[in-house]
């Protein structure tokens, strides 16, 4: 019976390495070959290389491929934007397109993206293996607290519950405390959500007098934030709903690339079957095969039509693992899922800093609140770092412990100095969704 | 996995989408058959990769 399988597709996720790799080179081509015939803007790429797709015949070719980025993508929707709103990059006619998603923008204008319904399938398809792998099966009744927009987010995860046989409990438009008292009512027993919102869930449980961890959710995947891959914000929404949180890996332009299985091994595997993910070092640009060595990430959507995703950089800063996981799944896996962003990591007097550091040392206190906020200033000629933290109610009187041993953590893990100011519980800026909680202000003077 | 079974699955899988592109064909004055054939051969085209083949040329016109 298919339940008892462990893998949503045991011949893919077993498949022996080198033949997977095989798969990936062929499908490579084929999606070179797609967006060459089909989408103007790739092929007016390829074509200034000096490429053609039957030029690409081993990996070497492959990372000749010229990549593609969120800025290359904007311009071209900019400067060519018929056929409305897509431009030169969508592959297909729009009457084959089935769904508009945009990114969210917030380093500028929108990429507009197109999916054809096949493609639409393939987010599913993708988000199957992803939610398979953490447990969820046809007994699953799932709360999806997410508020079905114009962005992907969790969009495709409700389309694989269904595929997959879950009941799905769409959270829509419901506030906050109306979600915690529909999981509670209908006794649900998966949900989905960014790290931010996850624990904000937790707390307004709190205040309607509920245990979080005494409802119904036994598993939480979570997106959108790397909070689920960082190890004490993981510990602290497992607590907190007395469930196991796992996290995932996606974007609109990409597709859902990688996900955490029920083993939790501290990485997330990438659904190679799917994705083609290359790992590229920052200053060199040479492709990283082995493990341990830090790099951004340039990924392929293997098969998606409407608007070819062909070696675009993510950004996003990921290592190979070098562990096999007891799960028995062949995908390789990253280290620690994505540990940054190459656009966030910034240099502080000198060093570099992942806003990811902090969290995970934060979440590591007990005594400190879910939210906190980095500043960083220039002050005449040298910078400086404010964190902003929130004793918990329970742990008022405890900063004379707790602040030496939070600097001591915070220039250990991240080799620099910080200013430390405690707030009154509740009075930092809350968010319900995707957090903002690092500003950096040092180009404001 | 049994590369036997594998086959024989992946002879069904051709299978279908040749008849759910037959009847999409067939359907052109017949929305309802039509469209849900279209659909139909999104989900065949998922198990078509689901064993290892590229679909990314997969249309659900005939001819396109």
């Amino acid at each position: 019976m298919a339940l008892a399988s462990p893998y949503w597709n045991p011949l893919l996720e077993t498949m022996e390495p080198q033949r997977l790799r095989e798969l990936q080179l062929k499908k490579f081509k084929q999606t070179l070959a797609w967006a060459y015939e089909h989408s103007a803007f790739h092929r007016s790429l390829y074509q200034q290389a000096g490429l053609a797709p039957q030029d690409v015949k081993s990996w070497d070719d492959v990372a000749r491929v010229p990549k593609v980025d969120k800025a290359l993508l904007k311009q071209a929707q900019a400067q060519a934007q018929e056929p409305f709103p897509y431009g030169s990059v969508l592959s297909l006619p729009l009457e084959e397109v089935a769904e508009f998603r945009q990114t969210s923008g917030t380093t500028g204008k929108p990429i507009y993206q197109a999916d054809s319904w096949q493609d639409w399938e393939w987010w599913a398809e993708c988000w199957c293996y992803i939610l398979w792998s953490q447990g969820y099966r046809p007994s699953d009744r799932v709360f999806i607290p997410f508020g079905y927009n114009i962005f992907v987010a969790f969009w495709a995860g409700h389309y694989a519950c269904e595929k997959i046989g879950c009941e799905v409990v769409p959270g829509g438009v419901l506030d906050t405390k109306a979600r915690v008292l529909k999981v509670q009512e209908l006794e649900a027993t998966a949900m989905m959500g960014t790290p931010t919102y996850i624990l904000n869930m937790a707390r307004v449980a709190r205040e309607l007098g509920l245990d979080p961890a005494e409802l119904t959710i036994e598993r939480i995947t979570c997106a959108g934030e790397p909070g689920a891959s960082i190890p004490a914000t993981k510990d602290r929404m497992q607590r907190a709903w007395g469930a196991k949180v796992f996290d995932h890996a996606g974007a609109t332009e990409i597709g859902a690339w990688s996900f955490e299985c029920r083993e939790q091994p501290g990485a997330l595997h990438v659904n190679q079957a799917m994705f083609l993910a290359e790992i590229e070092d920052l200053a060199t640009g040479e492709i990283i095969e082995e493990p341990g060595r830090r790099g951004r990430l340039v990924i392929t959507a293997l098969d998606r039509q409407a608007q070819p995703c062909v070696r675009f950089d993510s950004q996003d800063i990921i290592e190979w693992d070098q562990g096999s996981c007891a799960c028995g799944r062949t995908f390789r896996m990253i280290k620690g899922g994505v540990v940054g962003r190459a656009d966030d990591i910034t240099k502080v007097k000198g060093v570099l800093l992942s806003p990811a550091a902090i969290e995970e040392v934060v979440r590591g206190f007990a005594e400190l609140s879910d939210d906190y906020e980095v500043v960083v200033q220039r002050v005449g000629d040298s910078e400086k770092i404010t964190l902003k933290v929130e004793l918990v109610p329970e742990a008022t009187g405890s900063r004379e412990s707790v602040e030496p041993a939070l600097r001591d953590r915070l220039r250990l893990n991240t080799n620099l100095g910080y200013h430390l100011e405690f707030h009154p519980f509740g009075t930092l800026p809350r968010y319900e969704v995707k957090a903002r909680r690092f500003k950096d202000l040092r180009d404001q003077h | 996995m049994d590369q036997a079974k594998i086959d024989q699955m992946a002879r069904r899988v051709d299978n279908l989408r040749q008849e759910a592109l037959a009847l999409l064909e067939q359907a052109q004055d017949f929305p309802a058959l039509e469209r849900n054939a279209a659909r139909v051969l999104a989900c065949v085209s998922m198990m078509q990769a689901g064993l290892g083949r590229s679909v990314v040329a997969n249309r659900p016109r005939p001819g396109a």
